[in-house]
């Protein structure tokens, strides 16, 4: 096998460990932002995979960095993205209350209660929980930290010339 | 280990960076856009034509090694931005906190909801998520109300069923 050809070996084989890693993170740590667990992972075993690269490559000629650093970036950012839309699409979740519902219809109305309205209230909450909002006599404000977050998207909202955020 | 990158693995990594210039260049010289998806295609587009030109000038000496991580970085490339795209156009949380930043006083769920869909209810929010369903065909809208796509569907639903699973997530 070429150099090039074991340096992206070793790094499929450091995303398939990450790839395992990261479940077993998440079941174990339930207060930590799986985001966080993702990334702490990710840089755990890549570092790993730098390693093995090097002992390897000394026992022959040396192997380069970049081909396993592809398979396993790639991989690590393709993970993610697949465990964000599981986790947090609101789309998939009207699809899994469509197929409860066994190919009976299901109203708007239902959708709304059973996807939406649960969706707005958890998000209030992990506002109030980030300290980005408060919450007082059952109305919501922005906090400091809130305001100062808000305005570094506006920046960057602006920036990058997206006029309106929120609905598709 | 050697770090130089061969020559389409840099081209890979430059063209995977370029779209965030492109992007904010449309921005400089276009200015604001309700369309900020179609920017994203448009920008990434030229991310990838740029790399295939390089690499028809210059990539003759390229093994399929080098093929293979470019096109894993240019990949990876899209997907990242993609993710960051969508929080800063579509983030449904981050849109919320905006929301509330321009509001003059506190506001209840209700108000708040009413702000976030400009004046509309929670039914606006649930058919706009509801279009990327219908879009993708993996639902249909009838007069009785919304029916899943026999086929697809299933496939797409079980397999989100059981990566929440595999995840840990609650299913």
């Amino acid at each position: 096998m070429t150099p090039a050809g074991l340096s992206l070996v070793i790094g499929l084989a450091a995303f398939i460990g990450h790839a395992l890693v990261v479940p077993l993170l998440l079941r174990a740590t339930s207060r930590a932002a799986p985001v966080k667990i993702h990334i702490g992972s990710a840089a755990s075993l890549h570092l790993l995979q730098i390693l093995v690269t090097m002992f390897v490559g000394q026992a022959g000629s040396p192997l380069p960095y970049w081909h396993g650093a592809a398979v396993f970036g790639a991989g690590a950012i393709g993970y993610l993205f697949l465990f964000s839309a599981v986790y947090k699409s609101i789309s998939l979740r009207m699809l899994a209350v469509l197929m409860r519902d066994k190919g009976q219809p299901t109203r708007l109305a239902a959708l709304t209660d059973a996807v939406t309205l649960p969706e707005f209230e958890q998000r209030a909450r992990i506002l109030l929980e980030s300290r980005l909002a408060m919450a007082s006599g059952g109305t919501y404000a922005i906090t400091d930290a809130g305001r100062t977050m808000a305005a570094r998207l506006i920046r960057l909202q602006r920036a990058f010339g997206v006029r309106r955020s929120g609905l598709y | 280990m050697t770090f130089v990158p061969p020559l389409a693995i840099a081209l890979a990594l430059g063209c995977a960076a370029l779209p965030v210039l492109v992007l904010w260049l449309m921005a400089r010289l276009m200015g604001p856009s309700d369309a900020p998806g179609r920017r994203l295609v448009i920008a990434e587009a030229i991310g990838l034509a740029v790399w295939l030109l390089g690499m028809v000038v210059w990539g003759g000496g390229a093994t399929w090694e080098d093929w293979l991580a470019a096109l894993l970085i240019l990949a990876g490339g899209v997907l990242a931005l993609f993710t960051l795209w969508s929080l800063l156009a579509w983030g449904f949380t981050s849109s919320l906190l905006l929301t509330l930043s321009h509001a003059e006083a506190p506001l209840t769920l209700d108000a708040w909801i009413v702000r976030y869909t400009r004046g509309g209810d929670a039914a606006v929010f649930t058919r706009n998520r509801l279009g990327v369903l219908l879009r993708l065909g993996l639902a249909r809208d009838t007069s009785e109300g919304v029916r899943p796509m026999p086929g697809w569907a299933a496939i797409v639903g079980t397999s989100a069923l059981y990566l929440r699973s595999f995840f840990g997530l609650r299913t």
